[in-house]
């Protein structure tokens, strides 16, 4: 298939055209490896940042949010008391509902754990991942850490009843194989090479994709806030606390109101 | 009987006024109920107002150099603020471009800004933006915005809300509503609503016909210096409707009434100093 087949062996036995590129190319694929696990231990990091940041968020400020809008619902509906309209009716219920929805995701955050029931088909496709990725049959040391990787991420997928990350944990491995399958039981230069640009290849795409996530992550609301409360932790200053501050003093208002307005309906009922 | 909605001065002027009055000082505008705002997670709300936080640093420069009388400094403290997405530096910095002061007057960079704190849910900016599009013709827009404004509980929204109900201006015209959203801002002590609440009680629009509740509503707007409110209460102490007659309190009121210039009033005391000196 390639020139070298027809050449002496003195002359395999040199450094051909394809040997320095091959070198090359396994260089770049250990580091694009390198590169793609720290990038799965950042997002991992981000991530379980985030989620105790959440938690926080909830319990010192979301809770506040839930009072604040329990009364900003019983100002409403006492005010439906005081003129009674369809307007009137209608902002109460919307408010009703509204501190329904702020109270369950301020208290109802932990999320009730969902018992793990994979589809058959999940599991078949787990297992067929699994048994190409597993650590145990990796070649060498490097291929043993990378397949640790990929074993981490079918682990969640399949935990997270995620088949589409399964199904391309399989086509890669498939695509390899095949590869090395063309070149038979020994894999020529020419099959080492596809292999490699193909390895190479999957990595930069699932740098990419974990690219776009940790920016997703960092762009989403709580991550925005997130961000907020780092930087102004850096000046000294507690982000979660003054949102809690100015909460408290909004409630404030909000109580100061409910008690005029319930004076205003005890004023009507005389 | 209803002179044109906006005969107030609209609320452009009032927010700054106040500033300038006590001192442009940590204004924090996220006060109001906010209940229909956009429906939004819990977390978008924490960061709109960590955003609005006052804590802001520009915004704190700005207003120190607000108040120290250092208008350019200010504007462009606040501009920088309001690029951070503080709707509070937003919109003063809409007034600013508005009336020309710390930079050139501007009328598409105040609309700007005053659309972009609107937005963020700053309730003077969504009034004033609803005044805009009242002025532009826009009644529709104006409707929705006033009523996300008066849905922030701010009274003058409230009221104007309440005219626009009871012209049909930008919706369809009820009177219920109309007494709904004045009986809100007369609550809040605002004389104008006070005084058209007890029109409609006075009449019986939108609300079953009551002189004792119209007596009550107009004598706290005459209270507050509402000319029609004053004769208004005046004409019920001389005819004893929803209140004891009393001569004394009927000239009382009338003569306040007229010496604010109600033509109505005057000539009541015309013919009375004519009949009865």
């Amino acid at each position: 298939m390639s020139v070298t087949t027809h050449m002496p062996a003195e002359i395999i036995l040199q450094p051909n055209p394809n040997a320095a590129d091959l070198a090359e190319k396994r260089e770049r694929l250990s580091a694009v490896r390198i590169a793609l696990a720290e990038r799965e231990a950042d997002i991992a990091q981000l991530r379980s940042q985030l989620k105790v940041f959440e938690v926080r968020y909830l319990q010192r400020v979301g809770v506040l949010y839930a009072e604040l809008d329990e009364l900003a619902a019983r100002i409403t509906e006492l005010e439906v008391n005081l003129y009674d309209s369809d307007s009137a009716r209608r902002r109460a219920q919307e408010a009703r509902q509204r501190a329904q929805e702020t109270h369950e995701a301020a208290f109802g955050s932990e999320q009730e754990p969902v018992e793990f029931d994979p589809s058959p088909s999940l599991k078949t496709l787990f297992r067929e991942v699994a048994k190409r990725i597993h650590p145990d049959f990796a070649s060498d040391e490097a291929e043993q850490k990378h397949f640790t990787l990929l074993m981490a991420r079918a682990n969640h997928a399949y935990s997270c009843g995620d088949a589409e990350t399964l199904q391309r944990l399989l086509d890669d491995q498939l695509e390899v194989n095949a590869a090395m399958a063309g070149g038979g039981a020994d894999e020529g230069d020419g099959v080492t090479l596809l292999r490699l640009v193909r390895q190479i290849q999957h990595a930069e795409r699932d740098i990419a994709a974990l690219d776009r996530e940790h920016q997703t992550l960092l762009a989403s609301e709580i991550g925005q806030l997130y961000t907020g409360a780092e930087a102004a932790s850096h000046e000294d200053r507690d982000l979660l606390a003054e949102l809690a501050a100015g909460l408290r003093e909004r409630i404030a208002d909000a109580q100061y109101r409910l008690e005029f307005v319930t004076r205003q309906v005890g004023a009507l009922g005389r | 009987m209803l002179s044109t909605a906006w005969s107030l001065s609209p609320a452009r002027s009032v927010p700054l006024e106040d500033k300038a009055q006590s001192g442009l000082q940590h204004i924090p505008s996220g006060g109001a109920l906010a209940l229909h705002s956009v429906r939004s997670s819990i977390f978008a709300r924490g960061r709109r107002d960590a955003a609005n936080s006052s804590s802001n640093a520009d915004y704190q420069s700005a207003v120190a150099a607000y108040n120290a009388g250092r208008f350019t400094e200010a504007a462009a403290s606040f501009s920088q603020a309001a690029h951070q997405s503080h709707a509070e530096s937003q919109y003063i910095l809409s007034t600013m471009y508005d009336a020309g002061k710390g930079v050139p007057q501007d009328d598409a960079q105040a609309a700007r800004w005053e659309r972009t704190a609107a937005e963020l849910g700053h309730v003077y900016a969504l009034a004033n933006l609803s005044f805009r599009c009242s002025s532009a013709g826009d009644f529709a827009g104006a409707f929705e915005w006033c009523q996300r404004a008066a849905d922030g509980d701010l009274a003058w929204a409230q009221y104007n809300l309440g005219l626009m109900y009871q012209k049909g201006e930008g919706v369809a015209p009820s009177e219920a509503e109309a007494a709904h959203w004045y009986r809100l801002a007369a609550s809040q002590g605002f004389a104008d609503a006070q005084q058209r609440l007890a029109d409609l009680y006075y009449l019986g629009q939108g609300v079953p016909r009551s002189y004792t509740q119209a007596a009550q509503w107009y004598r706290r707007a005459a209270e507050q210096g509402s000319a029609r409110a004053q004769f208004q209460l005046g004409h019920l102490y001389d005819v004893g409707l929803g209140i004891e007659h009393d001569y004394t309190q009927y000239r009382y009121w009338t003569r306040k009434a007229a010496e604010q210039g109600h033509e109505d009033a005057v000539r009541e005391v015309n013919r009375r100093d004519y009949r009865d000196p």
